[in-house]
C-alpha cells in the first residue's frame, strides 16, 4: 500500500497525546490579539455605535454612513442630503492625519473641513470614451463576467490564438499556441519569487490578467515588509511579437489588491491600504519615476470615517499609462466590487459589536454575530474617478454577483442575523444616491445566501441550510419589492445562470448528511423553470459525485460557448482514499434544452489528474493543469 | 457554521471567529510546533507568534477554504524563526549550542521520547517533510511550495523518512 507508512506514522502522532496546553484556549487568544488588527479589516466601531446597530438590526433601518452613526432617529434629514454631502474631499495631509488620529482614538468628533468635490479638485482627467468595448467573440473563450461590457481578470484568458495561462503559484505566465494536438508553449513570462523561504514576504505574484488587443495587462500583489509597504502594480506587456514579449510600463499603487475591471483599454485598480499613525497617504509610481504622493484632494473620507484603510482606485490607460492616468483615494476599504459602463460599487465588511464584545469584562464570549455590516461606496467612472455616494447595509454579502444596478437602482441581497442569533436575509432596493427605497426582509430564516442572479427586474435567490431554496423576487416596483415564489431542492447552486427567459441554470455542489451537518459531496447542476415565477420549478438535475469543480468557488471557471450554446466546466474525481492513483480530471460539455441537462461529452484526460481552468478556442477545448510542480495543457476536440 | 464562514468573518476582523478557528486548529499547531522544536516553551512561542501573524494577515487570505494550509504555513515560519533567532542568539551570546538541544529534550514527555527520537534520525529537512505530511496534513506538492524543493524530491524523500521512522519504531 502507497501510504500506509504515512498512515502508521500519522496514527503516532495522533495517538502521542501532545495536546495544547489548557491555557492556550479562546480567552489566550484573544489577549494575543488584543492590539492587533486584520490587515484589510475596518476598524470597530465606536461602542455608542453599537446601541444604534442594534436599533438598525431591529428595525431593520437602512441608512447612509454617516446617518446611522450621528443621527440614528434623524434618518430621513440625514438621508435627504445631496451626495456631495456624503463624500468630501481633504484639502491637506494635516487634515488628513487628524482624521486619521481621530479614527486611531476613535473619537467621533469631526474636526477636518471640506472642500468640495466637484470644484476643488485639480485634476482634469477625461476618460477615453469606454464605448469602444471589445465584442466578445464566438471563436474563442471570453471570461465569464457579471456585465458583459466590462472584463474581469483571470488567471486565463485567450484571444483565439495564444492561451495565456498563470501558473507555478502566480510567478508565471505560461503562452500556448491553440493548435489542438500540437499546441505548445510558445512563449513564457516570469516573476522569479524570493529564493529564501524566511523572506518569502517579498514576493511579487500576479494575481489576474487582461488581454487586450496585443496588450497583456497583469496585475500583482507585492507584499513589502511593511504593512503599508504592499503594493499593488499592473505590468504591460506588448504581445506584438509572442516569441519576445516586452514590458512595455509599470503602474504601481499602495495598499493590497481588491479588484480591477477593464472597460475598453482602460483598466480599473482597486486595493486597500492600511493605516496606522505611521503610514503615510497612499502613493502612486509609474515606471521607474518616483513614487508620488497623492494630492490633498485626491484624497476623500465620508462625513465620519470609521475605516482603518485607505480604498485606492486607479483608472489606468493599458495603451498610454503616462496619459490617462488618474488616482483616488477614500477612507474605506475594498472587498468585493461590482462595476457597469458607468458606476463602480465596493463593498467591505464592518463588524460592528467583535470590540466591545472581547474587551468588555463582564461581557461573557458571545458568538452571535448580528452586526456584519456591508459598506458600500459608489463610485462613478464617466467622467474620470468620482466618489458619488455611501451607505451602510446591514449584513454581509455573498460576493460581487449579490449586488447589481438596474434603471439606476441598486439591489443588494445581504445575509444577516435576527435578534435571536438565527440567519436570516434581505434585500435591498437603494437609489442613485444610494438612498434606501424598497425592502424585503427577513427570508429563509436559518440560511445564508449562496447564490444570487438578478435578470431585469427580478432577483433569484439561492439560500441553503440543509436544503436549497431558489427564491424569485419581483423588483419590478423599486419601494415596493416581493417574494414571488421558491422552491426546495436537496444541495445548493454557488452560482445561477439564466438560460432564457423561462430557465435557470445553478451551478454548485451536491450534498449528504454527515453525523450532525450537511456535508458536501459532489457537484450538482440544476435546471430552474422560473416561467411562473410564483411557482419557481425544478425541471432536470445531474449530479457528480465524489468530484469537485473550480466553478463551483469561481464563475470565471465556467466556460459559455456561444456558437454552440454549451457550457464546459473542469472537473476533479476524487475517492476517499489520498492515493492519487485513483484521481482523475477532465471536462464536462453539458447544454441546458427544452428544461433538460443535456451531457454533450465528458472528457478525461490522461495527461494529468487535477484541471483547474478549462477554456476554448475553435472547435478545440484546452485543459490546464497547474499541479505537483507541472503546468500542463491537454486539449480535446468539441463533439 | 462551517469553516469557511468562520474564515470570512475572521477576515473582516471578527476576533470571535478568529478563535472559534484557532479552537478547531490548536492541538494540531501545537503539536506540530512541540516536535518540530522539541520543548513545550517554545511551541506555546511559536503557536502564540502563529496567532498574532494570522490574525493580522488572515485579510491576505484568498482561498476561503484553503485555512487549514494556509495557518499550517504560519506556524511553519514561526518555527522557522524561532529557530533561526536562537541559532543567531547563540552566535552573538556564545553560548554552546549543546544547551540548546539539552534544554529540548528536557521537557519531554516519556511517552513520546519514542516518537521524539524516531524523528531525531532524520535530517532536519526530511524531518521538517514528515512533520508537515503527518501533522500538518500537507501534499507533497504542498511541502513542496513551502520549502522550496522539487515536489518529487519531496515525495522521494517523505517515502524514505517515513520508512526509516517505521523501522525505527516497530
Amino acid at each position: 500500500m502507497k501510504n500506509s507508512d504515512l498512515d502508521f506514522i500519522k496514527e503516532k502522532f495522533d495517538n502521542s497525546d501532545v495536546y495544547a496546553p489548557t491555557d492556550m484556549d479562546e480567552q489566550f487568544v484573544l489577549d494575543k490579539i488584543r492590539d492587533k488588527k486584520a490587515k484589510t479589516i475596518d476598524f470597530p466601531y465606536k461602542k455608542r455605535i453599537k446601541v444604534v446597530s442594534g436599533i438598525a438590526a431591529c428595525i431593520a433601518v437602512f441608512a447612509i454612513l454617516f446617518a446611522a452613526s450621528k443621527q440614528p432617529f434623524n434618518l430621513n434629514i440625514e438621508e435627504a442630503k445631496t451626495d456631495k454631502a456624503a463624500v468630501k474631499a481633504f484639502s491637506s495631509y494635516g487634515e488628513i492625519q487628524k482624521v486619521v488620529r481621530n479614527i486611531e482614538k476613535q473619537s467621533s468628533k469631526t474636526m477636518y473641513q471640506y472642500s468640495d468635490i466637484g470644484i476643488s479638485s485639480a485634476e482634469n482627467n477625461i476618460l477615453n470614451d469606454s464605448s469602444s468595448v471589445v465584442k466578445q467573440s464566438d471563436n474563442y473563450a471570453d471570461t465569464y463576467k457579471q456585465v458583459d461590457s466590462v472584463d474581469e481578470g483571470d488567471i486565463i484568458k485567450t484571444d483565439g490564438k495564444y492561451i495565456y495561462y498563470v501558473c507555478s503559484g502566480g510567478y508565471k505566465i505560461n503562452i500556448y499556441t491553440t493548435e489542438g494536438k500540437n499546441s505548445k508553449l510558445i512563449s513564457d513570462i516570469k516573476f522569479s519569487p524570493g529564493d529564501d523561504i524566511y523572506l518569502a514576504d517579498t514576493d511579487e505574484y500576479i494575481e489576474d490578467i487582461y488581454v487586450n488587443q496585443n496588450t497583456l495587462s497583469a496585475i500583482t500583489f507585492w507584499y513589502g515588509a511593511d504593512n503599508d509597504k504592499s503594493e499593488t502594480r499592473i505590468h504591460i506587456f506588448d504581445l506584438s511579437d509572442i516569441k519576445n514579449i516586452k514590458k512595455v510600463g509599470t503602474f504601481s499603487q499602495s495598499g493590497e489588491y481588491s479588484s480591477s475591471r477593464m472597460i475598453g483599454s482602460m483598466l480599473y485598480l482597486v486595493s486597500s491600504q492600511n493605516i496606522d499613525k505611521n503610514s503615510d497617504v497612499p502613493r502612486i509610481r509609474i515606471g521607474n519615476e518616483k513614487d508620488k504622493k497623492l494630492a490633498p484632494d485626491c484624497i476623500y473620507s465620508v462625513k465620519e470615517p470609521e475605516n482603518y484603510s485607505f480604498l485606492v482606485i486607479s483608472s489606468i490607460d493599458t495603451e498610454n499609462l503616462k496619459k490617462n492616468t488618474q488616482t483616488k483615494a477614500i477612507l474605506g476599504a475594498a472587498s468585493d466590487v461590482y462595476c457597469n459602463e458607468k458606476n463602480m460599487y465596493v463593498t467591505t465588511n464592518k463588524y460592528a459589536n467583535y470590540y466591545t464584545n472581547c474587551y468588555e469584562e463582564d461581557v461573557v464570549m458571545d458568538h452571535s454575530d448580528n452586526n456584519v455590516q456591508t459598506q458600500i461606496i459608489k463610485i462613478n467612472l464617466e467622467n474620470g474617478i468620482n466618489f458619488t455616494a455611501s451607505a451602510t447595509v446591514d449584513g454581509y454579502i455573498n460576493d460581487q454577483y449579490s449586488l447589481d444596478e438596474y434603471n439606476g437602482y441598486l439591489r443588494v441581497a445581504v445575509t444577516t442575523q435576527n435578534k435571536g442569533g438565527k440567519d436570516i436575509n434581505n434585500l435591498y432596493v437603494l437609489n442613485s444616491k444610494l438612498k434606501k427605497v424598497g425592502r424585503v426582509t427577513g427570508f429563509a430564516k436559518n440560511e445564508s445566501i449562496k447564490a444570487v442572479k438578478y435578470v431585469e427586474d427580478t432577483a433569484y435567490v439561492i439560500t441553503y441550510e440543509e436544503t436549497d431554496p431558489l427564491f424569485a423576487i419581483d423588483l419590478s416596483v423599486p419601494e415596493n419589492p416581493k417574494i414571488l415564489g421558491s422552491v426546495k431542492i436537496d444541495g445548493f447552486s454557488s452560482m445561477l445562470v439564466p438560460i432564457d427567459n423561462n430557465t435557470l441554470l445553478g451551478i454548485g455542489f451536491s450534498t449528504k448528511s454527515g453525523d450532525d451537518i450537511e456535508i458536501t459531496d459532489g457537484i450538482k447542476l440544476v435546471a430552474f423553470d422560473v416561467k411562473d415565477k410564483s411557482k419557481p420549478k425544478v425541471l432536470d438535475t445531474k449530479v457528480y459525485k465524489n468530484s469537485e469543480s473550480e466553478v463551483q468557488y469561481n464563475p470565471k471557471a465556467l466556460v459559455y460557448n456561444e456558437k454552440r450554446n454549451n457550457f464546459t466546466i473542469p472537473i476533479n474525481y476524487y475517492d476517499n482514499s489520498i492515493d492519487e492513483e485513483n484521481e482523475a480530471c477532465g471536462t464536462v460539455t453539458f447544454r441546458v434544452n427544452n428544461g433538460k441537462i443535456v451531457i454533450e461529452d465528458e472528457y478525461n484526460s490522461d495527461k494529468f489528474i487535477y484541471c483547474n481552468r478549462c477554456t476554448f478556442a475553435g472547435n478545440t477545448i484546452y485543459l490546464l493543469s497547474d499541479y505537483d510542480d507541472e503546468v500542463l495543457m491537454d486539449c480535446t476536440r468539441y463533439k | 457554521m462551517d469553516e469557511k464562514e468562520l474564515v470570512k468573518k475572521a477576515k473582516l476582523g471578527d476576533k470571535q471567529a478568529f478563535c472559534r478557528l484557532y479552537m478547531q486548529y490548536k492541538d494540531r499547531l501545537y503539536r506540530y510546533a512541540y516536535f518540530k522544536l522539541g520543548n513545550k516553551e517554545d511551541a506555546q512561542d511559536a503557536v502564540s507568534n502563529c496567532i498574532a501573524e494570522a490574525f493580522e494577515h488572515i485579510g491576505s487570505l484568498k482561498n476561503d477554504r484553503a485555512f487549514c494550509a494556509w495557518i499550517f504555513k504560519i506556524i511553519y515560519r514561526s518555527c522557522c524563526s524561532l529557530i533561526k533567532e536562537q541559532i543567531q542568539h547563540n552566535k552573538i551570546e556564545n553560548i554552546d549550542s549543546v544547551n540548546n538541544f539539552g534544554r529540548a529534550f528536557y521537557f519531554m514527555e516519556y511517552e513520546n521520547a519514542e516518537l521524539h527520537e524516531a524523528l531525531g534520525i532524520l535530517a532536519d529537512e526530511d524531518k521538517d517533510i514528515v512533520l508537515l505530511a503527518a501533522v500538518a496534513g500537507y501534499s507533497s506538492k504542498e511541502i513542496a511550495k513551502l520549502t522550496g524543493l522539487k515536489s518529487g524530491t519531496v515525495r522521494s524523500k517523505l517515502s524514505r523518512s517515513l520508512a526509516k521512522m517505521r523501522d525505527y519504531l516497530e
